[in-house]
């Protein structure tokens, strides 16, 4: 376990991330440098910071979708990095020994899941939700929680779309996440992954 | 090492190059660059001890941020990317990518894991705090939460990942050593 005593420097703690994403002005990064230079504290901050953006920018970049505004990938791209980064470290892998048969089983398995389509990252309302369809689904669920995992909506529909209601009120800001599945028969259900998206701050806001 | 430098001894060393490695990498965005401009710094550092230019009631960090920046202008010049006359004082960082080659694949690994096994909330927050640049209160104001809880959130995930990251690294640091 790490042994360097936890630095006391609050300023030079919180520029920490602003060093890594190159926002720090010149006059801060060269005070902080000098203090990281001799502070083993920070210098591991900066070691896990810098994994953990990269990572979410990593996937950001690769979230990318033609079109897209700069901020949208920069601040939708980084929402769906959060949760994308958990699917890439949680996506099943296959066994050692695994045949073409049990492949081309994934296969059909992955198709019967239906795509979420819209909301996705930054929104300015959300009117509906909306997903692709799949082959032989006899109708979807659908899901939404907000950050803390908190259920806030389920509704199963045989479209692929549900029109949103208006009892559920969404912050602008926080991240919401749905994912819906597609029901194949025998009480059996394959879903999407949790979609993250959020509402954007409004034009006149600082952020 | 001569007697005036003692003052420099290997822990201290071994410290200033992992901070001069992080400076130059995020200038350089070459590691093996990056380790070379650490190993002049810290030459330089090492005779002017020993000639009594630098000495313990000096800005040592001061002293070897200075050096640095010239060792890093003189590589910005060699590879033609800055004009003679410019500094790099105000050169933009390169990617925090760059800056993973501090870390091994391991301990990379790990702190993805890490990652994965925290609640949603709790990336959540961290998402805000580092990619949105958003303080504890302002979090707080968007999730509709205390911001007392956001930072007690903020701290434990954090806290977290530093475990997972300093776990077992006397087998693993090889990039940070």
């Amino acid at each position: 376990m790490r042994t360097a005593p936890e630095c006391q420097d609050l300023t030079a703690r919180r520029h920490v991330t602003g060093y890594i994403a190159g926002s720090l002005t010149a006059e801060e990064t060269r005070e902080f440098e000098t203090h990281l230079i001799t502070c083993e504290w920070c210098q591991e901050e900066v070691r896990l910071l810098a994994v953990i953006r990269a990572d979410l920018e990593s996937v950001s970049s690769s979230a990318h979708r033609p079109g897209r505004s700069r901020r949208f990938v920069a601040a939708g791209g980084l929402v769906a990095a959060a949760a994308a980064i958990v699917l890439l470290v949680r996506a099943p892998q296959s066994p050692p020994g695994q045949g073409r048969d049990s492949n081309h089983r994934a296969e059909i398995e992955a198709s019967a899941v239906p795509e979420p389509l819209s909301p996705v990252g930054p929104v300015d309302t959300v009117d509906e939700i909306r997903w692709r369809s799949t082959p032989e689904a006899g109708g979807y669920r659908l899901t939404l929680v907000d950050s803390d995992g908190t259920m806030l909506w389920e509704v199963e529909t045989a479209d692929t779309f549900a029109v949103f209601p208006e009892a559920v009120q969404l912050k602008r800001g926080p991240s919401y996440f749905w994912k819906v599945e597609a029901g194949t028969g025998m009480e059996r259900w394959v879903g999407s992954e949790f979609v993250p998206f959020h509402l954007a701050a409004s034009p006149d806001s600082s952020r | 090492m001569g007697e005036a430098s003692r003052w420099l001894d290997s822990d201290s060393i071994s410290r200033f190059r992992k901070g001069l490695r992080i400076l130059a990498l995020r200038a350089l965005g070459d590691a093996d660059l990056a380790e070379d401009v650490a190993q002049e710094v810290l030459a330089r550092a090492i005779v002017a001890a020993e000639d009594g230019r630098l000495t313990p009631d000096d800005n040592v960090g001061a002293y070897l941020q200075g050096i640095a920046r010239h060792v890093i202008s003189d590589v910005w010049r060699q590879q033609k990317r800055v004009a003679a006359s410019e500094s790099v004082l105000d050169l933009p960082a390169v990617p925090a990518s760059a800056l993973t080659a501090l870390v091994s694949d391991e301990e990379r690994s790990r702190i993805r894991d890490a990652m994965a096994r925290l609640s949603v909330g709790d990336r959540e927050v961290l998402r805000l705090s580092f990619f949105e640049d958003l303080n504890s209160t302002q979090i707080a104001d968007l999730l509709g939460q205390p911001s007392s809880r956001i930072r007690k959130r903020k701290s434990r995930a954090l806290q977290r990942l530093r475990e997972a990251l300093a776990r077992e690294s006397h087998t693993s640091n090889k990039p940070s050593d």
